[in-house]
């Protein structure tokens, strides 16, 4: 796969000679990526083109036209306000060639249809927690005298306790 | 980075590859907006191909699946396949759309013959996409 990706790199590099051709490859990666990130990020909210529209006051088919990368008339006011509606931020910039080429070979469904605040919000929060409950976990196996009361596994190693005292008695 | 699909492209008996040589041929804006789209699609998962990127085609041409791009009024289609192997797109053959009719006419015959000449040879009969 990394010799595959390495190949692609290659190619793409070598058709930038020519400028006409480098030119029209520009453009028509924006206008790709934009046209697909505007509908993944809708369906990501399950918002219809409707929806959408009725959030930025435009019509149906105005949505529809954004996410034809065949449409290519995106303007600044748009795109931020499509930002805004998504809950994300919007980045423009120039950029050498050699840039465009390593983001065309390193898209990813993420990059395709970047999370929104609020979803990297609860990324990081379940991570965290992931994390700490691993901590506690390695304290546990370490040093049971260190475990949390709050543990549910503490709770059912006492539980298990109890059963086997009332099975003594 | 996670490639879903893996783009080929067919390779005739004399070992010229027939999608490239079309796309060489276009006008580069139109290139460009092929190769680009070819780009993202395999970065998607299946369920994210669709109109007006994409579309399965029925009736005659049942099984193969349309890459659709438009230029100055002309719709260039390349028409593919899944497979021969799992997350691979076979390309087959390229033409144009026009009043919902495909040009060449036998560009569907065309593509399900090839389908065959790659499951019979598919080391030989076909070569990762060139993006170049």
């Amino acid at each position: 796969m990394i010799l595959d990706k390495l190949d692609k790199e290659r190619q793409i590099l070598n058709s930038l000679d020519s400028k006409e051709y480098r030119e029209a490859l520009a453009i028509e990666h924006v206008n790709t990526t934009l046209a697909i990130q505007i509908r993944m990020m809708r369906e990501n909210h399950q918002w219809k083109q409707s929806d959408l529209a009725a959030r930025l006051s435009k019509h149906q088919e105005t949505v529809s036209q954004w996410e034809n990368p065949d449409y290519g008339r995106h303007s600044m006011t748009t795109l931020k306000a499509l930002a805004v509606a998504f809950d994300v931020a919007l980045l423009v910039k120039f950029i050498p060639f050699s840039e465009l080429v390593q983001d065309m070979v390193n898209l990813s469904e993420t990059r395709l249809s970047p999370p929104s605040f609020g979803e990297e919000q609860y990324h990081v929060l379940t991570s965290v927690t992931s994390n700490l409950m691993e901590d506690i976990n390695v304290i546990d196996a370490n040093n049971p005298s260190l475990v949390s009361p709050y543990n549910p596994r503490n709770m059912l190693n006492t539980a298990n306790i109890e059963k086997e005292l009332a099975n003594v008695a | 980075m996670r490639i879903v699909s893996l783009f080929y492209d067919y390779i005739d008996t004399n070992g010229v590859n027939v999608i490239k040589d079309w796309l060489d041929g276009l006008d580069l804006r139109a290139k460009a907006k092929l190769n680009t789209r070819l780009n993202a699609l395999e970065y998607m998962n299946r369920t994210e191909w669709c109109m007006p990127m994409t579309k399965v085609l029925k009736g005659d041409k049942d099984g193969l699946i349309a890459v659709r791009a438009e230029h100055n009024r002309i719709q260039y289609r390349l028409l593919g396949y899944d497979g021969p192997n799992r997350g691979e797109f076979t390309l087959l053959a390229c033409g144009n759309e026009r009043n919902n009719r495909y040009i060449p006419l036998d560009i569907g015959r065309k593509a399900f013959e090839r389908i065959e000449a790659v499951a019979e040879d598919p080391v030989t009969r076909r070569r990762r996409h060139d993006f170049g």
